[in-house]
């Protein structure tokens, strides 16, 4: 059965960008537009296999949703992808900190992304 | 600052305000006409971004130097009563340009705002237009393979399979046939072999027939003998009589058997004949049909190479358009990029509004906020390198090429 990815982030284009990548490695793929989009999601029906989430976004950022997921029992240890145009250590720090298996800088190769998730994320 | 006299700093907070709100109108208006004419092209919008961005860095530029002059005016209001006259006028000067400011950033932020959705919607668009391409791609190739070789993990249904088949089939019926050929020509060699009876049965009637002659003679010579020695022979002359009838229905036997074996001999010679031109013709129509079917099969097998050869090409040619289309959709992604720095600047305007509206609505006693820690609170908040450089130098140019930086922590 193929894994589902959840896509956080609050520019639509990005998420499809995303999306596309992701659907065209054979995974599903649900989307967020922020953090608290991102929560809801995780409460519904799909079990989420993998989290790639930007940092920046209103309502609620990625950092924090990071925070957030590893609350839940479900998702404690559900790989989390930051996915930013943050580039400066002491942000990836606070990432690796809150809890983010990884760290990527947009823009970025689809053919990487689809790497960095299937190490997370084993067949 | 201290060395300069207040009459020049108030000529210099008069003219920079004025100055940076030209520019941003102008830079706004640039970067709308950018994304309205050119049609969204990333240059255009990355462009556009960079006019905003320079336009609201001069905009801060001007801001400092209120912050300077309002410093001066508070030395003014301790100074000479000249010194408070001017800075009356300046203080004017000022509340009109707070005025102008409240009005005109609300519709700078808006201008930005609109700019980055119709951005984001045109990106969406495309970078789904194009993921429909590379599916559409995707179909057609696989249809195309599937016509020339079948699904690659059943092996049949493709034109290649099928023209194996074909030959394989279309062999075993040649086969058949020149097995069938082959069967006639032995039953054919027995018939012949029949031939050589025929000629001995009709020796053997040969020899009934002079057996029966020599019989007659026999029976002649008796006859005479019999009538010769009179009364005594009469009744010999009655066997002798017997024995004449005896071998003229044994040469009667003989010439019939002579006919018939010359009757059966003509019919397997012409059925002989006759199944020996068959032969010949069958040897002709197999021999055609494995040529048709060879000539059949090597047109077919032609257009099968050129089918299976097509969809190869048509396969490098989509791979080759898929990673085009990859590499599309990574340079869609300047548009996240674009989003932010704009979202920024918008977010940037809309406090300065605000410090405006206050300063504006205020008693002139002024809570604007200290230019430095503005300036070092905006660095704070950026979130991509390009906003870093631009805040020192206006240096930064296109955006960073993709897939260089991940880390697995």
């Amino acid at each position: 059965m193929a894994k589902t990815v959840l896509v956080v982030d609050d520019s639509a284009s990005l998420r499809q960008v995303v999306s596309i990548a992701l659907k065209g490695a054979g995974y599903d793929v649900l989307e967020a537009s922020d953090g608290k989009d991102a929560l809801s999601k995780l409460a519904g029906q799909q079990r989420v296999h993998l989290i790639i989430s930007d940092v920046n976004m209103p309502n609620m950022d990625g950092i924090a949703l990071v925070k957030a997921v590893k609350q839940l029992a479900q998702y404690k240890f559900t790989p989390i992808i930051m996915l930013t145009t943050e580039s400066q250590e002491e942000k990836k720090r606070e990432g690796q900190a809150a809890g983010a298996k990884a760290w990527v800088v947009k823009p970025f190769q689809p053919a990487q992304m689809l790497a960095a998730v299937s190490k997370l994320l084993p067949a | 600052m201290s060395g300069l006299g207040p009459g020049a700093d108030g000529q210099e907070a008069r003219e920079l305000p004025g100055h940076a709100a030209a520019c941003l109108l102008l830079g706004l208006a640039g970067a709308g006409g950018c994304l309205a004419g050119g049609g969204l092209t990333p240059r255009s919008i990355a462009a556009a971004a960079l006019v905003a961005v320079l336009s609201a860095a001069a905009a801060f530029r001007a801001w400092r130097a209120r912050g300077q002059a309002l410093a001066i005016m508070r030395n003014a209001a301790s100074g000479t009563r000249d010194a408070r006259a001017r800075a009356d006028r300046l203080s004017q000067a000022m509340t009109a340009r707070d005025a102008l400011c409240a009005k005109a950033l609300p519709i700078m932020g808006r201008h930005v705002a609109s700019s980055r959705e119709q951005t984001e919607q045109s990106v969406t668009r495309l970078a789904a237009r194009f993921a429909d391409l590379a599916h559409r791609l995707e179909s057609a190739v696989d249809a195309s393979q599937h016509a020339a070789r079948g699904p690659a993990d059943e092996g049949n249904g493709g034109v290649i399979d099928v023209l194996n088949e074909a030959e394989q089939r279309l062999r075993a019926v040649v086969d058949a046939l020149e097995t069938t050929h082959g069967n006639r020509n032995a039953m054919l060699e027995r018939i012949r072999g029949l031939t050589g009876y025929t000629d001995a049965l009709k020796k053997m009637a040969a020899d009934v027939a002079a057996i029966a002659g020599q019989t007659n003679l026999l029976a002649l010579n008796a006859a005479i003998e019999a009538a010769r020695a009179g009364e005594a022979g009469r009744g010999f002359a009655v066997v002798a009589d017997e024995v004449r009838k005896l071998s003229n229905a044994s040469s009667e036997t003989g010439k019939k058997m002579s006919e018939k074996a010359a009757v059966i001999g003509g019919a397997i010679e012409g059925a002989l004949a006759s199944a020996e031109e068959a032969s010949q013709r069958d040897v002709q129509s197999v021999a055609h049909a494995g040529e048709t079917i060879a000539h059949v099969l090597a047109r077919f097998s032609a257009v099968a190479t050129g089918l299976s050869d097509s969809s190869a090409l048509l396969r490098r040619e989509s791979a080759g358009i898929r990673d085009e289309i990859n590499d599309i959709l990574v340079s869609l992604q300047f548009q996240d990029r674009v989003s932010q720095i704009l979202s920024h600047v918008e977010g940037s305007l809309d406090q300065l509004r605000v410090q405006a509206e206050l300063a504006h609505n205020g008693d002139g006693a002024c809570a604007l906020p200290d230019a430095q820690a503005w300036i070092e609170q905006m660095k704070l908040t950026y979130a991509t390198d390009e906003q870093r450089q631009n805040h020192h130098d206006g240096g930064a140019g296109a955006m960073p090429s993709a897939g260089s930086e991940i880390t697995f922590f």
